[in-house]
């Protein structure tokens, strides 16, 4: 019995700093998903949180008492699209920037779900879609990207053991930086040092650091962050088709949702910098479900794509190109569109 | 799973605990149902694949034993072929059509065979030619035929080395399966240890290495004779730690539940010829081609000629087994060469010795015999990395040719590499250490020598094992084991 006693002591010895560590998981919640909070954040103490997550958390915390009934879902993306501006154009202000990293069909159908089932009306809707958006039709992997369990219906261990994962794989960085708030120098690549604001009640995220940034240096930030912006071909792109069988399920899906409700519905394909047209079958998919006044094919060589001055890097445009959007599709007064 | 994963780390203490509190009967079939989950964690639908392997080997023991005369070597045929026929499906059917379509075009024949999109099942190479061991073994009179089809069937699938061997021998390890193992802890924490010291030695020694290589052998064209020298080399370790490390992990974690699998590799840098490096490395592969292939064909025993095609034969088929591509070829083709040219000149080496009056065991000879081994071993690994092996002749021809320039301007040199000259030189120092590490393990077992040491040094070695890679490494990423692919 003593060797045995005297094994388990020193496998307990041995796997202390290891249940310490997860331990510290869970008294850190470093990516914010164990635990409730009041602020709504992109990023805390540098670690990029779970877009999906917190826009699911925030909107179940709300929306019986802001009474959300108007929605802006797709990927990042959508940050063009604010609801404050959005709100001018349509008849409520109670809309919901509902978006996510890397959304997909599959994350966009679970929320109107969701919505659906909350009771709320959903009267306006915006889709901001794109091809990597369209191409997804199941839950996604990593702990940046992977559907809250009440979007995917997944298993909840499932969800957070991805943050587990993510925590445990980077959890020198990590603890580093929580408790003697030092970023060990070969591991800044780990962290967002970027500044974001979200509004606690429409959920719309502003990256506040580089709006700073492009004000004061105007457009000398082009010229000093150029390595974000690659060279355009000068040929024109047209993207490999997107929508498929399991495409096509998911966008009826959405529509009927939207049919039950009588949304107002506006897609809007985004004016990627890459200038990629979308592939037209594709926009014809689009317009042959949800009618062809409401797709709005912003994607190619157009107005918005030929200025470097719309982007803030090659993968994300401002919100003036949102709201300029929003005058074409609306006009003043705001245009009728639905399926 | 892999056994960097974190699923690993729930799979394998729960197993273990599971194990030991199971009465003895319930062991096996709890073993076998956890090789099952771990195997259908990569692919769920290649456990067929295994299956069809057992049944095959299984039925063929049972009837080379219950016939006699002719019909045993049929049945015997019959295994080797349907095994080795599933591999050769699996592993091979691209490769020999691509061969052949392009033998057909040289000829202006215009054959073309239907292209399909096979996706290789993990470790079928192992389970293959650990079931073919069996079946010969027993036609051989050497292992008698195992009735218990379960138990075969878990000598076949035993999760510690089915995707990646050590490929065992019916007469070591289907035995251990009858025996009761009792939970001993000096056993237990042995395991446990020699799977901490795979674990380092994959995630922090082979996973960084690859930052390295894979850069330089990602884009060869790009870069200059010493960085594509430095990332030759830097794979040669690469390999080693990756596969020694697997191998530690699958030896270890079968040495925790009580079973003893055979060591595959046994410090071999630091062997004085190809021949000596050839049973240092990848025992239990190069004693299956020595045993089942080689010998049968007559091994040395015969002419110098057959003896030479006999060689080139067992290492060009290694070189096979390694990969469906002609670059496999060619680095088993180079060994084949080494081993001939070393057996050729032996004689002449030992008068050369005996007129120079130096002892072959003498540290000079020795140190000079094990870089020269060394340096084979790295020139024949070019075209096991490139590409194609013609991508591997050209990038000999830019180390060969681009060099001994780049040595005379050492000063701009590290403007050549893909990582910094500090990077470099700190892998280089912690190579160093782990050479001197391995021989200390060859000659008396690190773990042993470790044990003389005071308390606190022995843990703060064992900590660093257990954490080093988790703080430093990249656990849980997404470096598979490079033997996975074969």
């Amino acid at each position: 019995m003593r060797a045995e006693k005297r094994f388990f002591l020193k496998l307990l010895f041995m796997i202390l700093p290891g249940l310490c560590i997860v331990g510290a998981y869970f008294l850190l919640d470093p990516f914010r998903v164990l635990f409730h909070y009041d602020e709504v954040k992109v990023v805390h103490k540098g670690l990029s949180l779970n877009r999906d997550h917190t826009s699911v958390e925030l909107f179940l915390r709300q929306k019986d008492d802001v009474g959300y009934d108007s929605f802006i879902l797709g990927n990042s993306r959508t940050l063009a699209f604010l609801c404050a501006d959005w709100s001018k154009h349509i008849d409520s202000n109670a809309a919901f920037h509902f978006d996510a990293s890397a959304e997909t069909l599959f994350g966009i159908a679970g929320k109107l779900r969701l919505i659906d089932a909350s009771g709320l009306p959903i009267r306006n809707a915006l889709l901001v879609l794109d091809r990597t958006t369209l191409g997804g039709t199941t839950n996604s992997y990593g702990h940046l990207y992977i559907k809250h369990p009440a979007i995917s219906e997944e298993s909840v261990l499932k969800f957070h053991w991805s943050f587990v994962k993510a925590y445990l794989t980077n959890c020198f960085p990590i603890l580093c930086r929580s408790y003697f708030d030092v970023t060990p120098p070969t591991q800044r690549a780990l962290f967002d040092e970027r500044r974001f604001r979200v509004d606690p009640v429409t959920n719309d995220f502003y990256m506040e650091s580089v709006e700073e940034e492009i004000r004061s240096l105007g457009d000398a930030y082009y010229s000093k962050r150029a390595n974000l912006f690659p060279e355009h071909r000068g040929v024109p792109q047209v993207s490999s088709l997107a929508i498929g069988p399991k495409q096509l399920k998911l966008l009826r899906d959405i529509r009927a949702i939207f049919e039950e409700h009588g949304t107002s519905c506006h897609i809007v394909i985004s004016p990627l910098y890459d200038q990629a047209s979308l592939n037209p079958r594709d926009v014809e998919a689009l317009s042959s479900i949800f009618g062809k006044g409401s797709v709005h094919d912003y994607s190619g060589v157009n107005e918005f794509t030929s200025d470097i001055r719309n982007y803030y890097e090659s993968s994300h445009y401002k919100p003036g190109v949102g709201r300029a959007i929003f005058r074409k599709i609306y006009g003043a007064s705001g245009t009728e569109g639905g399926v | 799973m892999l056994f960097n994963s974190y699923e690993f780390l729930v799979f394998f203490p729960a197993t273990v605990v599971l194990y030991f509190f199971l009465p003895h009967r319930m062991r096996w079939p709890f073993l076998l149902l956890g090789s099952c989950v771990f195997y259908m964690s990569f692919a769920p639908r290649y456990i067929l694949l295994l299956a069809f392997t057992i049944t095959v080997n299984y039925v063929a023991g049972l009837l080379i034993e219950r016939t006699a005369g002719r019909m045993r070597r049929v049945v015997l045929i019959a295994a080797i072929v349907l095994s080795l026929g599933n591999l050769a499906f699996f592993k091979y059917y691209s490769f020999i059509v691509g061969s052949l379509e392009s033998l057909f075009a040289f000829v202006q024949l215009p054959i073309q065979f239907p292209s399909l999109r096979i996706l290789l099942p993990i470790g079928i190479t192992f389970f293959t030619f650990q079931a073919l061991s069996y079946t010969i073994e027993v036609y051989w009179g050497h292992q008698k035929a195992e009735r218990h089809f379960g138990i075969f069937a878990l000598f076949i699938s035993f999760w510690p080395q089915l995707v990646a061997g050590p490929i065992e021998r019916p007469q070591n390890l289907l035995r251990q399966f009858y025996e009761h193992h009792k939970f001993e802890p000096g056993r237990v924490a042995d395991g446990l240890k020699l799977m901490a010291l795979g674990m380092f030695k994959k995630v922090l020694i082979a996973d960084s290495l690859a930052l390295f290589v894979d850069k330089v052998y990602g884009q060869p064209d790009q870069f200059g004779g010493l960085a594509l020298l430095l990332g030759t080399v830097f794979f040669t370790f690469q390999i080693y730690y990756d596969f020694s490390g697997y191998s530690d992990i699958a030896i270890g974690a079968a040495r925790v539940m009580g079973f003893s699998l055979m060591k595959n590799f046994d410090a071999p840098y630091l062997a004085a010829s190809v021949t000596e490096f050839w049973r240092r490395w990848l025992i239990s592969l190069s004693t299956w081609f020595r045993d089942y292939v080689y010998i049968p064909l007559g091994g040395n025993r015969v002419s110098k000629w057959r003896y030479g095609i006999n060689i080139m034969v067992v290492f060009m088929v290694s070189g096979l087994w390694h990969g469906a591509a002609w670059k496999f070829v060619v680095w088993g083709a180079l060994h084949g060469l080494y081993v001939i040219i070393e057996v050729s000149t032996s004689r002449l080496r030992e008068r050369i010795r005996f007129l120079l009056r130096i002892r072959a065991d003498g540290l000079l000879y020795r140190s000079a015999a094990i870089v020269t081994t060394f340096i084979c071993v790295v020139l024949a690994l070019i075209f096991f990395r490139a590409e194609s092996a013609e991508q591997g002749l050209v990038i000999l021809q830019t180390i060969v040719l681009d060099l001994p320039a780049q040595l005379r301007a050492l000063s701009s040199v590290s403007a050549g590499l893909p990582l910094s000259a500090i990077w470099v030189a700190g892998a280089v120092v912690v190579l160093a250490v782990m050479m001197v590490l391995d021989h200390i393990d060859h000659r008396a077992g690190l773990f042993n020598k470790l044990s003389a040491w005071p308390l606190v040094i022995r843990f703060t070695c064992y900590l660093g094992l257990v954490y080093l890679p988790l703080f430093v490494g990249e656990f849980g990423g997404p470096q598979e084991f490079i033997y996975f692919q074969f």
